[in-house]
């Protein structure tokens, strides 16, 4: 398994930064009371349905032929 | 009390899926020859080790596949192991470009799962380095109704398909495992590969080299699929007496536990004793648990651990998932089936459904679902993002791996060819190899001559 390399980080340097946040499609506004600590279950409940909001469009398009498309000889 | 110490290693085999709706037919092959075009041109080969000291290539079957480095803790491992995915993700973009090129416009999905759609099956490795003995059949066999039951905390979950309908399981690789112990990978896969390949000093160590786990998604999953085996691994190394669980038949067990996701399923023991998996899961922890302070030394990182099997174990006895929703990849994943299944109003085997499951899997950050559930805050992160970003391209500093990343980096800085695997460094044409066959040390005076040499070279 021993390998040849050269020069250059091609590899690595073009590897673009992470950490990206995403909206979470839920509105507020400053003027708004403070809500009330709500139980975290409620808020994650919200989070994760303004998530499939998101995704849903993109989760619906041609799922079969998509998920059928995705066939590939086993590993180990 | 022992320092305890050991080197960890994970590999994954990536699912390559190229998703090029009306183009022409395209191998899983040529797609994985368009998405190396950078290592190759960077390497000269579709297998290197990169300069985090981790080793990227394409395996069997066209899988890209990542090797972390040698770790000697669970956070490295796990920072290294994430890096894995950004690695092979910052593929993509050219490798579709260029089948774009080639005439095929389409978008190249990894999933960092288990099963393509048909079935196949492809692994996550998981390495610990253990002190040779003599009884290491004997000694590997005692740990597989742990490897057989973990599931249940540490499966990645999946919908399982059959011709009477879909269920949820807890692991997508059971229905792969055809043996307990065996050197064999791809003909008969066995849980424990016996593979005598410890990469190390062999007259003092081998390897244990599990394959019966699902890759895991979620951080804290994987801190407690590589925890909870070492701390087995620990009382094991120490003669601790272990409760005696044989199965009488493994294969049927391993299927048995993943396909009831109540829980309530039974296994037959060799005593003829029938116990459930949360049963035995819960025998060992309580084990484990009345180990530490003397065998096992404290630390948060334990208590971690322990904590997060115990409320694995109660999530499934008590059918609580939400004692673990944010943690263990099996039930992140049935509440974002389930939810999405409400709203869907739609049989579980819906293509819907199996759509959201690759998504999960999908190790992009704007298409997979993974991070987008990370930055809402439900699922939880055990080291920070900057760890992995720097474990992108710097190796662990605390073992064998500094000293292979630092060789990598300068050979490549200075333009020389090179020769580089786990144990050996080596300039082309040079007459010495330097061979490193304690992965614990991170400092060696023949490597510090070696770069020395490079840098003179460059400066000169």
């Amino acid at each position: 398994m021993t390998r040849r390399a050269t020069t250059a980080s091609a590899a690595r340097s073009r590897l673009p930064g992470m950490g990206q946040t995403f909206s979470s499609g839920q509105p507020y506004e400053d003027d708004a009371p403070e809500p009330a600590p709500a139980p975290a279950k409620a808020e994650s409940t919200d989070a994760l349905d303004s998530l499939l909001d998101e995704i849903d469009d993109s989760l619906q398009t041609n799922a079969e032929q998509f998920v059928r498309s995705f066939v590939q000889k086993g590993g180990q | 009390m022992p320092a305890a110490r050991r080197i960890f290693g994970l590999e994954t085999e990536f699912g390559l899926h190229l998703d090029a709706p009306g183009a022409r037919s395209v191998t899983p092959e040529e797609v994985a020859g368009h998405l190396f075009h950078s290592v190759v041109r960077w390497g000269r080969s579709s297998n290197v080790f990169l300069t985090n000291a981790s080793r990227l290539y394409i395996d069997v079957g066209a899988h890209p596949e990542y090797a972390t480095a040698e770790c000697d803790s669970l956070t490295d491992l796990i920072a290294s192991d994430k890096a894995g995915e950004r690695i092979v993700q910052d593929l993509v973009a050219e490798g579709e470009q260029r089948l774009r090129d080639a005439g095929v416009d389409g978008t190249i999905h990894l999933y960092k799962n288990n099963t393509d759609s048909a079935g196949n099956s492809y692994g996550c490795h998981e390495n610990y380095l253990v002190r040779r003995r003599a009884d290491f059949r004997a000694f590997a066999s005692a740990l597989l109704p742990f490897l057989i039951t973990r599931q249940i905390v540490t499966g990645a979950g999946t919908i399982t398909r059959t011709p009477q309908g879909a269920h949820y399981s807890f692991s997508p690789r059971a229905d792969h495992m055809w043996e307990g112990l065996s050197s064999a990978t791809t003909r008969s896969r066995p849980m424990i590969n016996t593979r005598d390949e410890p990469h190390a000093n062999a007259e003092l160590y081998r390897r244990m080299h599990v394959i019966v786990g699902d890759s895991t998604m979620a951080e804290p999953t994987t801190l407690l699929k590589v925890g909870a085996t070492d701390l087995m691994l620990r009382l094991m190394e120490a003669h601790v007496r272990l409760p005696d669980l044989t199965l009488a038949n493994e294969m049927q067990a391993i299927r048995a536990v993943a396909h009831d996701i109540t829980g309530a399923a039974t296994v037959e023991l060799a005593d003829g004793r029938h116990l459930t998996a949360v049963e035995i899961q819960q025998s060992y922890l309580d084990v484990v648990r009345a180990h530490v302070g003397d065998v096992i030394e404290p630390t948060a990182e334990v208590e971690s651990i322990l904590d997060l099997w115990e409320r694995g174990i109660r999530a499934v006895r008590e059918q609580n998932p939400s004692l673990v929703d944010t943690e263990l990849d099996w039930a992140i994943k049935w509440r974002l089936i389930q939810r999405y299944q409400a709203r869907l109003g739609c049989r579980l085997d819906d293509p819907r459904l199996a759509r959201l499951e690759l998504a999960f899997h999908d190790v992009s950050p704007e298409r997979g679902l993974y991070h987008r559930l990370v930055s809402q805050g439900l699922v939880r992160t055990v080291v920070e993002d900057a760890a992995i970003e720097r474990a992108r391209t710097v190796a662990p500093q605390s073992t064998r791996a500094k000293l292979r990343g630092a060789f990598v980096e300068a050979a490549s800085a200075s333009g020389q060819d090179y020769t580089v695997d786990w144990v050996h460094l080596k300039l082309t044409g040079a007459s010495k190899t330097v061979l490193l066959k304690d992965p614990f040390r991170h400092e060696d005076a023949r490597v510090d001559t070696l770069l020395e040499s490079l840098s003179a070279d460059e400066r000169g």
